[in-house]
């Protein structure tokens, strides 16, 4: 398995927010992650990135455990493994959208590839905007342009937090289309947290979550 | 993009708010060390011009106002004194040198000091230009007289009455003509006009006799400046004390403004200042206590001037602080998505 969690809970104060007791994934599978607000969907992207330290349990990433390796290793692993999309959009505010790709591009593990930032923006539909800045963007554009980002430095686990949320019915399908499409590329692992009904069907995989929250 | 070019993109992204910071920083520091620098030359100009010269002699007054006048060529002389005080100096066995000054007026704000050659190499001061003078109405510019008035050899000018600029009545019948430039000193020198301390009485013998001719309907009486040469009564209305030596010519009897001494033994500190304070019209003052009293009054202000300065250097600082804090807030964001794509603790944060 190129993910695999086990016995994962996380708590804030005495509320629980996640409950899973298995997760694996598996190389080259295309996985929707549902569930409805609350149930921890963000904060199991997260723990899957290595961004958040889970209250119990452990995440094994290509058979590395994110609990025993150091934070440094754990940044490696991301910045080699992982390419994410964050709900809230997260752009340098100051560049442009080309800069913010090839920014990813340079700290990412490969060279840049200028060419391929240029084909993704064109892709998710942005070559007239690419040297915009995120303030100077639609709140969908912002989002197609947190896509190409992500896909620019070709990881081999990409994983979307509501990655359609802010988009109309055809730029949804076209992002998800571009997703998958960069994924069977590359053979790419693909995780995508949503509610969106529109992409449900679309996904064969599906890791339903609960809401967990349970005082303690 | 590189990390220093997303450096210069935040700095261009508020590139208002990084210029006015960098101004205010800018402006403290300046002001710091433009406080700095003047003071650290006002001591050494003061220091520089006084070198060598242990004691001044000149009329009864203000010590200090006898130095500034004599030495620093920035205020009037306190008076005249007999020209036998010079020769009563000399005589002196502690004594090095005496040299005499003769004030009283100025070219274009630049004061004509009638001296002897003596006085050039007590500073080390070379003619670059022409020769000393050696006649009546010749005059040797200081360099940085030459240059601000534009003077060259063989240019006559007149001089006017008074210390402090052109108060429009010259002595029109006796010009001086520039013989010589000195070279740059770096010393008082550079900004005075030396000639004989003769051509001085000789200009103002003449401009007395002139000014005499138009006394009566000019309405000025001359009892109100008794004692005094013709064009001291010019003098007087910009000046407290008769101060030039001009009154050598009106009254018949040589004077000079003030004599520089230097001792020719540490006996003479003892015993000179006493001996000349003890005569009617005499007072010595020394140029090095009168400067660090002056020092010590100007310190005053600047050492409040340079409280000011840190003060504002500390509120640019702070200013820097502030919007540095406020942007590092702005951007944690930023931060922390440069560390989800890669970027290392040190390069993307501080903390």
């Amino acid at each position: 398995m190129l993910i695999e969690a086990r016995n994962l809970t996380h708590r804030i104060a005495d509320r629980q927010i996640l409950d899973l007791p298995l997760l694996q994934v598996a190389a080259g599978d295309h996985h929707l992650l549902l569930g409805p607000s609350g149930s921890g969907k963000t904060t199991l992207i997260n723990i899957l990135a290595g961004l958040l330290t889970p209250t119990t349990g452990d995440v094994l990433i290509d058979g590395a455990s994110m609990a025993r390796i150091s934070p440094t290793a754990r940044d490696a692993l991301r910045r080699e493994k992982i390419g994410l999309v964050f709900q809230t959009l997260r752009l340098i505010s100051s560049l442009t959208v080309r800069q913010n790709l090839a920014l990813a591009q340079r700290l990412g593990p490969g060279p840049v590839h200028r060419e391929l930032i240029d084909r993704l923006i064109s892709q998710v539909g942005l070559a007239h905007r690419a040297d915009a800045r995120p303030r100077e963007l639609s709140q969908g554009e912002t989002q197609r342009a947190a896509i190409a980002r992500a896909l620019c430095t070709q990881p081999p686990i990409l994983i979307a937090d509501e990655p359609t949320s802010a988009l109309d019915d055809v730029n949804a399908q076209a992002m998800v289309d571009l997703m998958l499409s960069a994924a069977r590329t590359t053979g790419a692992t693909l995780i995508i947290a949503t509610h969106d009904r529109r992409i449900r069907g679309r996904f064969p995989q599906a890791i339903e979550l609960k809401p967990t929250a349970l005082a303690a | 993009m590189t990390l220093t070019g997303l450096t210069f993109a935040y700095l261009r992204d508020r590139a208002l708010n990084t210029a006015l910071n960098v101004l205010i920083l800018s402006l403290a520091v300046a002001t710091l060390v433009v406080l700095v620098l003047f003071s650290a030359q006002l001591g050494e100009r003061f220091t520089r011009d006084a070198q060598g010269v242990d004691l001044v002699v000149g009329a009864k007054g203000s010590p200090l106002q006898l130095i500034l006048s004599s030495v620093y060529h920035v205020d009037v002389p306190t008076g005249n004194i007999p020209l036998e005080t010079v020769e009563t100096l000399r005589a002196d066995p502690t004594v090095a040198k005496a040299i005499p000054l003769a004030l009283g007026d100025n070219f274009r704000s630049f004061r004509i000091v009638g001296t002897e050659p003596a006085y050039l190499d007590h500073y080390g001061a070379a003619v670059a230009q022409g020769r000393l003078w050696s006649g009546p109405g010749e005059a040797v510019m200081g360099a940085e007289v030459a240059r601000r008035t534009g003077a060259g050899l063989g240019q006559q000018f007149v001089g006017s009455h008074g210390l402090g600029g052109d108060d429009g009545q010259g002595h029109d019948e006796r010009p001086f003509v520039v013989v010589g430039v000195m070279a740059p000193t770096g010393s008082v020198l550079d900004r005075l006009i030396l000639t004989s301390v003769e051509s001085v009485w000789a200009v103002h013998g003449i401009a007395h006799a002139a000014e005499a001719a138009h006394e009566d309907h000019a309405g000025e009486a001359h009892d109100e400046h008794a004692g005094h040469a013709g064009e001291d009564a010019a003098h007087a209305h910009e000046e407290p004390a008769p101060a030039n030596a001009s009154q050598a010519a009106h009254a018949g009897e040589p004077e000079v403004t003030a004599v520089l001494v230097s001792y020719r033994s540490a006996l003479a500190a003892v015993r000179l200042p006493a001996f000349i304070n003890r005569q009617t019209a005499l007072q010595a003052a020394v140029p090095a206590v009168e400067t660090t009293r002056l020092l010590s009054l100007v310190g005053v202000g600047v050492d409040a001037a340079r409280a000011l300065a840190g003060l504002l250097m500390l509120t640019g600082g702070l200013s820097i602080f502030v919007a540095l804090y406020t942007a590092l807030r702005q951007r944690e964001a930023d931060m922390a998505m440069l560390r989800v794509m890669g970027a290392k603790p040190p390069r993307s944060s501080s903390r």
